[in-house]
This record gives C-alpha cells, structure tokens and sequence, in this order.
C-alpha cells in the first residue's frame, strides 16, 4: 500500500495547465520560456516554439495540433512539482477541442498582449476555461513594449472578465521578465488534480495522432484511477476494445513508463487502426471493472462548411481517396464522403469544422500528399423543407431540389462576437448589415473598445466576412463564433454558364436580394480568371431559366515568342514546361479550361477589381 | 570528335556602351582592361576549337554589341579568325552593329576580313522611342550607316526594328516600315517586344510607369507587318525574319534548322552530337574556365533533337521536312506528339507537301501549338 500513498502523495504535487491567448499575444514564446527555465530542454536543442511542431502550424503562428509535455519543477518552497504543460489551438474552428484539452487541466495562464488588450478569441477561451472551473492565472504579456499599457489592460479584463487585476503578473515572454512569478504562481494557485487512484478508471481523451507503425495514438488525462501498460482498455462512447501496448509521456521527447496515476497526462499505444473508434472527448475506462459513468462534455463534432474536392486528372481518384483516408488518421474531424459533378468527375464532398480547417485539409493534401485538387468554393448546409413536408440536408448548392418543390430553405445562423476599438462601431455595424446579420447586444469592455454580438448567416461569415472585418477595421477588430441554429430566409440557386453550358461546381446558393449583384461580379471574375481560348467564351449568370449576368473571355490572338536563336531553346522549353505544369492544374469542362482559383472565385466577389 | 565538323560558328562580345531598357542578355559596360583578358580568353577559346571549325559555312559575331569594342580589339579577334579559319566554304560572316558605330575605318576593317552581313541595331525611326530604350543613336546615323556600308560594298544589310514598344502607335509601326524599306537593306527583323525580368523595362512595368501594348494591338501590328514587307519584296521566311529572296539568314537557319553549331565566349551555348553546351555567363568565372581548361563551358545537358527540329523549324514558314525528319529519326511526328492532330483541326497546323507547318493563326499562336510538342 506505500506505493498507492506515494502516489496519492505525488498526485499532489501535480499541476496540470495550458496557456490561453488570442493568436501572437505570445502564448507560444511564453511556453519556450517555461520549457526553458524548467530544463526540458537544453538551449541548444530548442527550436523556436517548440509546442508547434507541424510546419504548417510554424508558418501560419498557430497551433492546430495539440500537444502536451511533462516537466520537473523545483519550487521555492524546495518542493518538486509535476507540470503538464497543456496546448491548446488558438482558432475559432476548433473550439471544441480546444474545450477538450482545458477539460483535462486544472488551470490555465491567461495570455493578454499589454498593448492590444481583450480579443474576441480571449473571450472566448476564457469562456471555456470558467465552462471548466479552472483556476486562472492573468498574465499581462509583452509590458517591455514601448506601447504597452498595462494598467489599461487590468482594467479591461477586470469589467470584462472579472478577475482580479490584483493578481494579474506583468511579464515579457520575449524579454524572460515574470516567468518566475509565473511558475510559482503555477504552483501556488493550480489545485492539484481531483480524483483517486482507487476509484475505477477514467481517462479524457482530448487528443489523438496517428503514427504510421503504432496507430492512432491518443493522448490522455487520468481523471481517476491507474492505467498500466497490458490493460484491457474500453472506450465509453464507442465501446471499442484495446490492450495498451505502450503507456508514456512527452518531456517533450517520447518517454515510456509503465503506469499513469490519476491527475497524470500522457499517451497510449494499443495498435488501434480505425481513427473512428477515437474521438476527442470520449473517457477511457477499464474493459473488465468499467467506470459508472463516462466523463461529462463528449460531443460529436459536426462539420461547419462542406466543399467539393476533385482530381485534376480523373485517374487518381483512388489515390486520392487513399489520401484521404490517411489524413482522417491524423485528423478525426474529417467528414467526407463520395460525389460526383457533371463538370468535374467523381470525387468527395468534405466537411470541415471551418474555413482555417478547410485550409489547412487542401495544403496538407498538396504538401503531403502531392495531390493535384480542385476544391469548389465551400458551402454551409442548408435545409430544405419539401412540400410534403419531408426535409433535406444540401450541402452542395448544385444539389438544390427545384424550387417548385420546396415550401422553405433553412440556412444555419452563428453569434458572432466582436471586440473592436470603438471608433470602428460604425464600420463594423455596417458590415453586419450588409452581411445580413441582426444585432444583439453591445458593451464598452473599457473607454474605447466595445464587444459587439451579432447573429449573421454562417453562408455570410464563411464567404469574406473576417477579411472585411479586418479591413474596415484596419486589422483591429476580432472576431468569434458559435453556431446558434437554423432559420428560413429567402434563397435561391445561381447557376453560372460557360459557353452556354451549366457549370455544376460554379454553382452557388445565394439569398435572393445579393444575387444579381454577386452573379454580374462572377461573371467579370471568371472572365479575368479563365485564360483565354481560342474561340471567345460568354460567362453567364442564371437564375432557373433567366439570365441575370454575362460576360465575354476574348479569344486569344497572339501568343508567340519574337526571337529564338540557338541558345534561347533551353529557355523556351523550361519556360513551356512550366505553362505546361500550369495546364495541368485547370480542368476542362466542355471546351473551356479553367484554372483551380475560379471555382474558388466566388469567395472573393466583394473585393474591388 | 574526330569526325565532328561544325558548320557555324557564334562569337560573343558582352560588352555594350550603354544598357538598353529592355534588354537582358549577358552584357556588360566594360573597361579596356577587362575587354582585352576577355578577347584573350575568347581566342585561347577559338583556338581550342580550331581543329573541328575547319568545314565552317557561317559565322556570326554578336552580343551585346561587338562594336562596343575599341577597334584595335576587335582587330585582334578578326585577324585570329581570318588567319586560323578556312573561308573557303564559308557563305556568310555577318557581326551585329551599332548604327552609330559604323566608321569608314570600320567598313574597311570588315571589309578585310570577309565579313559580309552586317545586322543593323535600328529598333526604331522615332527618337522618343529610341530615346526610352536607352538606344545612343539616332534616325540619321542609321541612315548614314547605311550609306557608308553600301560605299564599302557591303550591300547584304540587316535591320533590327522592335515593335508592340509601350505606346507605340500603328501609325509609328508604318512608318517604321516604311522607313526601313527606304535603306533598300536585304534583310529585316521585326521582333515583337519581349519583356524580360532583370531589365530596366520590366522595373518600370512592376511599378506602373509604364503600360504594354494591348494584346490585340500587337496582334494586329504583327498582321500589318507580315502584310506590308512581303508586298515590299521582304518575303517572311520566319516568326519574325522578312529577306528578300535568297538573302535569308544561313545563320539563323541553322539554328532553325537544328544543325550543329559551336558559341565562343561567355554564356554562349553550342549544340554538338545531342549536347548542348552553356558556357559561364559570368565573365570572371569564364575567364577563369578558359585559363583553367581551354573552353568556358559550365554545364551539359542533352538535347532532344527529335523535338526541337519541331519547337525551332516551325518557326520557319516553310515548315519541318517530315521526309527529312523521318530519314534523320525514323519516327513519326503523329505518332509522338499525337495531339497535333486536334492543332491541325483547330487550324493552326497544315501539313503541306509533306512539311508540317504553321498556319497564319498558327504563328501568331505558336506557343500554345508548341505544348503539343512538350
């Protein structure tokens, strides 16, 4: 029994915390730091933000991918603590796995950028954190800059928020100045994990990563109980079965242990190949003496924007599938399933959890998996009410019954949350107008920064709203969602004609007071995106049978180069080698070759040409 | 190599007295001292050589400008040629001049060493024009240029005129032809602009200072061309190249031809046995090659002849030999690049008493034809 009081002993020297930050108020400087000062990882072996290990994730400077890591900390007190440093994501699209990863910590460092104040995005994970009763440690962030206002900022989070500007540390990540009080403030204000080791098993997944030789691999927090390498494991909401192969903890590099005790954080292996029996939130329980209940918080992830993906070249549609097969190890929120356009061929239609998502799907695909796609412009998904009262999900605007059929469509709404200095209320009411969108409340979060709450169509918030808030907010305004419900409007199919044919991919749901405005803007866009042919192309809008829009692509006249002397061969043939590779990247529907950005075209239709 | 015979031969002389905007081969504003290392490492170059340049037709000397020469330089690489090359067989030696270089101390050193074509740098009548690409003569001395060839019995004359220039108008274009004809030369080069990146013009182009032609007004400018100088007698025999019969470019042809040819200098390239050859376009690093090895070749690669006696001989009106092609190769041009078929159904190719050739649509549109060959 000592070993069991040991633990129970050692339970309480267990901190487990992430960092919460709106994006580059310095959350993933600070962790370096804290690595840094707790020994992790020697100076030489640090990388620049080392918690972001994707290369996707280092250019972008955020975190898609969470990971956690295990570290030894000697307090003033002359005590050794356990800390689990807990990442998080830092963007709307994954709010609930975000909630996830806070579900497993006991605290969390609350990051705020002396100079730009409260985000929306630090709103909103401070949200999350309280949703989750943790224990939050302000952390006024970057007050070496020359801009930097500190009190203005205590004084921001105390009316918003609430929290004791008292107890709010002023430091640099950058400049190593508060880490200390940081740490010690760790200690001192986390609470060691709840839970027992003699209670039956219960472990939080709040991540997963597949690795090619071992499997999916989840990433878990003891809420209760031991888990020991052999375990007979059972997941709660999927019922499937393991025996744990390999237990262990990331420091950050991969250790092994035989055991994790309550309030521990680590990883499993089990040989477990179907990404689908894994979901992020479900709790690990022992197959043989289960727990009661599962841990509270599982959800089912449902996707937030749709949009078509087709091989340039029909012939890889197979590889393709296995390319995507592969990227749902790595990324369990990946819906899709087949379907076929009459432009484009056979190929899937892929639900995302938003637009960075979607982003992040098509440049791992070409990145990682050299796929030559085409993606169509993404799509919410609408409801349909038939006449006989039968309702329909569409999710591809092509695939829009006939309206004669329809009694209503049904389009789903969010509550978005702005947070702008004032001056730009205007603007940003305006825009919301113009999006379609209600307002629903406002507050002055401090003198001269105001939380706007909006209800706009998600179709609205996916085609260019945050570019717009952005920039009639010159860059200050920020912005979060949350999806709150279905509600009928006025909708209808805008379908685009090239060379008098339809185009099933180009085609778009649209409410029906921005349709004629939207089909003359894509006609003048595909005009300029489609190079020329030989023979001039119209471009045309349509609603059912009328055409609302139209345009001319030019025939190509010349094109010819003045001079080739001996040398100038090579030259030319890179240079037609290249055009070449160009071509292939454009699908020829009917006679005519468009390139893949057109049928992404619609989504920058508001811009000015 | 022992039974390799070049049959042309290109020098390359990179220095230029001032930079045209538009330009962007390997050039340079040299000083005498470097020019002379250079001509030095040229002619241990040339002489390397020697031994395969004895079955030469043609030889052309270009650049840059080789009249940016001081004249006792180019000497010097003109008594090297003239006194180690057999000229029996050789039909064309032309040099590319500077309109406002031409000297009757310069006719007469051509003269003496068989140079007999003379390839004019006009580019423009119209001093605006001439004044934006940074040219440093004017309308008259190209006139007088001309006289002054003539009177040294050099008759066979190229001029160079560049067109679709930023603001031109069709009325500048016909007068430029017109102009041309004027000189009674043998020989004109109507060359469309090309906008290079590493060129004053292209700087200008990014920061929107200047614009280009329209497309469909250098389409129509290339129509009126190829429509006025053959009325003229200037028959086109190429994209861009107008002769009066029998006074085409044997030269040029060559490279159209996809013979075998040998470059001498810095960032020349030569074609031998299916190699190409690129000399250093570095000038140090060539000097330092040819001090080192004899030759200044950097790289080699090998050429796919089969292909580019399609990408360069469609160039010429008259077209490819299919006869020809099929004895050199012993393949069928349908069967390899089988998508000339839909070309030929778009009205671009024709295949005519058994050349493969473009079509007028075809030439204005040659590089989209040219895919079918990649």
């Amino acid at each position: 029994m000592s070993d069991r009081e040991s633990l129970k002993k050692r339970q309480k020297h267990i901190r487990n915390f992430s960092i919460i930050a709106h994006i580059d108020h310095g959350k993933s400087t600070l962790a370096d730091r804290i690595l840094e000062l707790t020994s992790a990882v020697p100076m030489r072996e640090m990388k620049n933000q080392l918690l972001d290990s994707m290369d996707l994730e280092r250019e972008r400077g955020i975190t898609i991918k969470l990971n956690s890591v295990e570290l030894q900390y000697r307090a003033k007190n002359n005590e050794d603590y356990i800390f689990h440093l807990i990442d998080t994501p830092g963007h709307v699209d994954f709010t609930y796995e975000v909630s996830r990863s806070l579900a497993a910590c006991d605290g969390a460092i609350l990051v705020i950028d002396a100079s730009q104040g409260i985000e929306a995005q630090t709103l909103a994970n401070v949200y999350l954190a309280l949703d989750n009763n943790l224990e939050i440690i302000p952390v006024i962030n970057k007050i070496d800059l020359p801009n930097a206002d500190p009190e203005k900022v205590i004084h921001e989070m105390e009316d918003t928020i609430g929290l004791d500007g008292a107890n709010a540390i002023l430091a640099s990540a950058k400049a190593g100045i508060g880490i200390d009080t940081i740490l010690e403030s760790v200690v001192m204000n986390v609470p060691a994990p709840n839970g027992s080791i003699d209670e039956p098993l219960q472990a939080l997944i709040f991540d997963s990563y597949y690795d090619a030789y071992r499997g999916v691999i989840p990433l878990i927090r003891i809420v209760n109980g031991i888990l020991y390498k052999g375990d007979k494991i059972k997941m709660m909401a999927t019922n499937a079965e393991y025996e744990v192969i390999e237990i262990g903890v990331f420091t950050p590099k991969e250790e092994s242990r035989d055991f994790l005790a309550t309030g521990d954080v680590g990883f499993l292996t089990a040989a477990i190949k179907n990404i689908d029996t894994i979901h992020v939130g479900d709790t690990i329980t022992h197959a043989l003496k289960q727990a009661k209940s599962p841990l509270p918080g599982y959800r089912k992830l449902t996707p937030m924007v749709y949009c078509g993906i087709y091989p340039v070249d029909a012939s890889d549609y197979s590889s393709l599938r296995d390319s995507l097969d592969k990227l749902k190890l790595s990324d369990a929120s990946l819906q899709y399933e087949p379907e076929s356009s009459s432009a484009l061929g056979f190929g899937f239609r892929v639900g995302f959890l938003g637009l960075l998502h979607m982003e992040i799907f098509q440049e791992r695909l070409d990145r990682e998996f050299n796929q030559n796609v085409i993606a169509t412009a993404p799509s919410v998904n609408y409801r349909v009410v038939m006449n006989d009262k039968n309702i329909i999900d569409i999710d591809n605007p092509a695939m829009l019954p006939d309206l004669g059929r329809v009694h209503h469509i049904e389009e789903p709404y969010v509550k978005a949350t702005i947070i702008s200095p004032s001056e730009y209320v205007g603007n940003i009411m305006e825009l919301c107008q113009r999006k379609r969108g209600t307002f629903k409340d406002m507050q002055y979060i401090s003198t001269n920064r105001v939380e706007l709450m909006y209800e706009v169509p998600l179709a609205e918030i996916i085609f260019d709203f945050f570019d717009k808030l952005k920039s009639s907010t010159k860059g200050y305004a920020s912005l979060d969602y949350v999806l709150s419900g279905y509600k009928e409007s006025k909708l209808v199919k805008l379908d685009i004609l090239l060379n008098s044919e339809p185009v099933d991919a180009l085609a778009m749901i649209v409410h029906q007071e921005f349709a004629y405005e939207r089909g003359s803007k894509m006609c003048s866009r595909l005009k300029n995106l489609i190079p020329k042919q030989l023979f001039e192309i119209p471009v045309q809008a349509a609603i059912g049978s009328k055409i609302i829009a139209r345009s001319n692509i030019k025939a190509m006249r010349k094109d010819v180069l003045a001079k080739c002397y001996g040398g100038d061969i090579s030259r030319k043939k890179k240079l037609l080698e290249k055009q070449k590779e160009g071509k292939k990247r454009m699908k020829s529907v009917g006679s005519v070759e468009i390139p893949q950005e057109a049928f992404m075209s619609v989504l920058s239709l508001d811009d000015d040409e | 190599m022992g039974d390799i015979m070049i049959t042309s031969l290109y020098l390359h002389i990179p220095f230029c007295k001032k930079i045209c905007t538009y330009c962007d081969f390997a050039k340079l504003v040299g000083n005498e001292a470097l020019m002379e290392q250079y001509i030095a490492s040229m002619i241990e170059e040339l002489n390397h050589y020697l031994p395969l340049l004895q079955n030469l037709r043609t030889i052309h000397l270009g650049g840059g400008t080789p009249t940016a020469l001081p004249i006792h330089l180019l000497e010097k690489l003109l008594n090297v040629i003239s006194h180690h090359l057999n000229f029996s067989q050789i039909i064309e030696f032309g040099i590319e001049v500077n309109p406002n270089d031409v000297t009757l101390e310069l006719t007469q050193l051509f003269k003496k060493h068989h140079i007999n074509r003379i390839s004019l740098g006009a580019e423009s009548s119209h001093k605006k024009h001439l004044l934006a690409m940074n040219r440093s003569h004017n309308v008259h001395q190209i006139s007088h240029a001309v006289r002054l060839l003539k009177a040294a019995g050099i008759n066979n004359i190229n001029l160079d005129f560049i067109y679709a220039w930023p603001n031109q108008t069709m009325k500048e274009l016909e007068s430029d032809i017109d102009y041309a004809i004027s000189l009674k030369p043998t020989h004109l080069s109507f060359y469309a602009l090309i906008l290079e990146e590493r060129t004053k013009l292209y700087h200008d182009y990014k920061n929107g200072t200047i614009a280009l032609i329209d497309v469909d007004i250098d389409a129509m400018m290339y129509e009126r061309i190829m429509e006025l100088l053959p009325n003229k007698g200037f028959m086109q025999y190429e994209i861009s190249n107008f002769a009066i019969p029998g006074y085409e470019s044997k030269h040029n042809l060559s490279y159209w031809n996809t013979e075998e040819y040998l470059g001498i200098g810095m960032g020349a390239h030569s074609q031998i046995d299916s190699t190409r050859f690129h000399n250093f376009s570095s000038i140090k690093k060539y000097i330092k090659t040819v001090l080192d090895t004899g030759v200044g070749v950097e790289s080699q690669d090998s050429c796919d002849l089969f292909q580019e006696t399609f990408l360069m001989g469609l160039r010429k009106t008259q077209g490819v030999n299919l006869d020809d092609v099929f004895q050199r190769f012993s393949f069928d041009v349908f069967d390899r690049y089988p998508k000339i078929r839909k070309n030929i159904q778009e009205g671009l190719l024709k295949v005519e008493n058994n050349h493969l050739l473009l079509t007028k649509r075809g030439m204005m549109l040659m590089n989209y034809v040219e895919l079918s060959f990649i």
